[in-house]
């Protein structure tokens, strides 16, 4: 009898010994499961986009320098997409890792170096803070997915990786596995497998468990990827309109509206002013035509980026396709079975559809700006450059000031003189022929 | 899927075009104040062997080079060592310990060194059970340790310290606190403050003339078991709880200097190696009216500066001439030019050759010998 109390007894306490510290952490209700990680995952997601919109309208809002609102575009775009990407990418506990070490990561590269200050000046507390924030934010994540000695050993990657690539500018792409080599994925089993406070994953049902997942981070992605467009077309105006040429051509327009300002006068007298005035013309369908050269390597780099969405949206179609056979397949097996709420894939078509439709909707009015070269039909080439010329505007307008103001004007004088000019050219062709 | 990044190549040139030309990070090294000279780019990795390769492209402060280049090259042995060295111990050290064992690595291929974090007393606690060959231990083991250790074994405690950090206290960088002394560390820290009459909770109570006024200072701080929290409890406050007022107890060490980056009221404590240019490390006095030492590279590695503390790697053997071969030779990496670039490239203090442990000294100075044989 005794014999056999110490037989159980000493079998408690290997069973003890082998117990995780996923399996303690259950007995005192701090598990977490795989379900909740990828729900917090999201959320970070959507609540970074929010931190850096924040510091990003006030860093922009009424600065009146252009490359310091062009800097930070950029930063929120790269920011946010990189987050979104990890979001929805396949596996849970690698998209909490990857979003941890991209949010230390930035804080190293715009807050502890001073980059911020140097670019932003005193503006630069907004961003500053915010990313802190979202540190303090995803770390806390972290706290209840990892052990303290896990998340010591995290730091310790990120900041010796950064200490020996501290001059890496797109910190938003790098990614866990660029950070710690061999150990990133042992680290990642080890949580998986119940080494920290994450439920040991269930290998049975993994699978079915991602393909959900997947079929949900597609939804997640395909939501937010209009809000993206908007956001690089708008990335793509700041790029335009720091070009030195873009620079000129704006002066440029000034002659021409001042031109068109004499017109009335120029047209009354005929004979070689006409002449003159015809040569004016010339130079100013010149000088539409180099700001169209200009227009068209960016609009060839903004087809690729659509073509780029055209193909992910094609591919989260087809996994809808897939999820929606598996299902099948599974209700097929569970005849019998009380029917459970299936997911409604044709909404989430017939949204992924709109966004589809407008994107080719983009592409085509970029596809029509390529054949703006054509000579024969300016007046009709006009109205594309001009929807193109206000749709850009209004994006900047959205965010900028007064030197956008003077952009509208500027170009707007640029449009009407050019139209005038055609009418007065028609004109005095028409008197010249009677 | 990343639709963003070819639009924004241009991004990237304006960036490196406003950015600061210094490196924000560790190798800079030198001084917290002091900033280093920007180098051509990283080395790729430790070159393996022989020399440090960091040092030989000019990655550190002449100082810091000057101090590599003082220990002795490292002369692999042949037959080459094969098998698994087994260290378990500080979570500080885990890194360093990787970056010095893949450097060891790839002069014996045959040999794997497994690096297990935990901390310091998991690591003393495997030692004496056998479970590994080393303890990483962040701080110098007490008298009572020791002995307790070699009562346990039978067996005698070796302490090799491989490179050298301090226990900094950090500010913003547009803070002008000038120092800070043990009792006003006590004051800020100590739940029951039996070094100064009242708690600190405010930047005038540290300094009348801080232009932060009445604000509170929020203090961010290392969990209790960390080395860097251990130095300053021995230093500041012996015997008594850290605070729990406007504290905030970071996830790692990198977190708390960030936190001083942004914020311009934190007030932190962190190792040096975690320093960063947006954060100061404010000289510290032994006791008020004493003269303040800041953390560098100079003041850590000649012990002036009163919060440093060495980074151990700790064996047991019978006798001096017993320990473990492959383990002493592990050790000599450690103290050789390659060995001491891979601690350095982190951050780290490189130690002194004029102090090199009884157990190493006969090492170094026959390899000083070799080498020049071999030159």
């Amino acid at each position: 009898m005794l014999g056999l109390a110490c037989l159980l007894l000493a079998a408690c306490g290997s069973a003890q010994k082998k117990q995780t510290v996923a399996e303690k952490a259950k007995l005192l209700d701090q598990t977490i499961t795989e379900k909740q990680l990828d729900q917090l995952s999201n959320a970070f997601s959507d609540r970074y986009f929010t931190l850096m919109l924040a510091a990003s309208e006030k860093v922009m809002r009424d600065n009146p320098d252009l490359q310091q609102r062009r800097i930070m575009n950029g930063l929120r775009v790269l920011g946010v997409s990189s987050m979104y990407d990890i979001a929805t990418s396949p596996d849970t506990v690698t998209q909490l890792i990857d979003q941890l070490v991209v949010v230390t990561l930035q804080n190293y590269f715009w807050v502890d170096s001073g980059r911020s200050q140097l670019i932003w000046g005193d503006r630069a507390q907004y961003l500053v803070q915010n990313l802190r924030r979202a540190r303090e934010d995803i770390w806390q994540i972290g706290e209840r997915v990892f052990t303290r000695d896990q998340l010591d050993e995290l730091d310790l990657l990120i900041s010796n990786w950064w200490a020996t690539n501290g001059g890496t500018e797109f910190v938003a792409y790098v990614r866990f596995s660029d950070v710690a080599a061999g150990r990133g994925s042992a680290l990642i089993e080890e949580v998986k497998g119940g080494g920290g406070l994450l439920e040991p994953l269930d290998r049975a049902t993994e699978q079915v468990a991602q393909a959900n997942f997947a079929l949900e981070r597609s939804f997640f992605w395909a939501k937010r990827v209009p809000l993206f467009a908007g956001w690089n077309i708008q990335a793509i105006t700041y790029d335009f309109l720091v070009l030195p040429e873009s620079q000129r051509l704006l002066k440029n327009i000034n002659a021409v509206s001042d031109t068109t300002a004499a017109l009335p006068e120029l047209l009354a007298s005929k004979g070689e002013l006409g002449k003159e005035l015809l040569t004016q013309y010339k130079d100013s369908i010149l000088a539409t035509g180099a700001l169209l050269d200009k227009v068209a390597p960016l609009t060839t780099n903004t087809q690729a980026i659509l073509r780029e969405s055209d193909t992910a949206m094609k591919s989260v179609t087809e996994a809808l396709r897939i999820v929606q056979s598996m299902q099948q397949a599974s209700a097929a097996a569970n005849a019998g079975a009380p029917p459970a709420k299936p997911v409604d894939v044709k909404e989430y078509e017939a949204l992924l559809q709109e966004v589809h439709r407008n994107l080719v909707e983009a592409n085509k009015l970029l596809t029509t700006t390529t054949d703006l070269t054509d000579q024969k039909q300016l007046a009709e080439r006009l109205k594309p450059i001009e929807a193109l010329i206000q749709m850009r505007i209004r994006e900047v307008q959205s965010a900028t000031d007064e030197v956008t103001g003077k952009l509208v004007w500027r170009i707007a004088m640029l449009v009407a003189g050019v139209l005038a000019a055609l009418f007065a050219f028609h004109l005095w062709r028409r008197r010249q022929a009677s | 899927m990343n639709p963003i990044r070819i639009s924004l190549a241009t991004l990237a040139l304006a960036c490196v075009a406003l950015a600061p030309q210094a490196s924000p990070t560790a190798p800079a090294s030198g001084t917290a104040s002091q900033p280093a000279q920007a180098p051509a780019a990283p080395p790729a990795a430790i070159t393996p062997g022989i020399t440090g390769s960091a040092a030989l492209q000019g990655w550190y402060t002449p100082e810091i080079s000057d101090a590599i280049a003082r220990f002795p090259e490292f002369l692999a042995k042949t037959p080459p060592f094969e098998g698994t060295l087994r260290i378990v111990g500080s979570n500080s050290m885990a890194s360093l310990l990787t970056n010095l064992g893949r450097a060891y690595e790839s002069i014996y291929p045959g040999v794997k060194i497994a690096v297990k974090a935990g901390g310091s007393a998991k690591g003393i606690q495997a030692l004496k059970s056998g479970e590994c060959d080393m303890a990483s231990v962040s701080r110098a083991l007490t008298e009572s340790e020791v002995s307790e250790i070699e009562t346990a074994t039978g067996m005698k405690v070796f302490q090799v310290p491989i490179a050298l950090d301090a226990t900094c206290v950090y500010v913003n960088v547009d803070n002008p606190l000038p120092g800070i002394n043990r009792e006003q560390l006590n004051g800020i820290f100590s739940i029951t403050h039996s070094l100064t009459k009242d708690p600190i909770i405010r930047w005038n109570d540290l300094d009348k003339k801080s232009p932060l006024g009445e604000q509170f200072m929020p203090i961010y701080v290392l969990p209790d078991s960390h080395g860097t929290m251990r130095t300053l409890f021995d230093f500041a406050m012996p015997g008594e709880q850290l605070t729990t007022i406007m504290r905030f107890t970071e996830p790692g060490a990198s977190s708390v200097v960030n936190a001083c980056c942004a914020y311009p009221t934190a007030l932190g404590i962190s190792g040096y190696s975690n320093r960063q240019p947006r954060a100061r490390a404010v000289p510290v006095a032994e006791g008020a009216g004493k003269p303040s030492v800041a953390p560098s590279f100079r003041s850590i590695r000649d012990r002036s500066y009163p919060m440093w503390r060495p980074l151990n790697l700790v064996v047991l053997a019978k006798d001096a001439d017993q320990v473990p071969a492959m383990s002493l030779d592990f050790l000599r990496f450690a103290w050789s030019e390659a060995g001491q670039d891979a601690c350095a490239i982190l951050g780290m203090v490189v130690v002194d050759i004029d102090r090199a442990p009884e157990l190493l000294k006969d090492s170094v100075q026959r390899r000083f010998t070799e080498n020049a044989v071999a030159r």
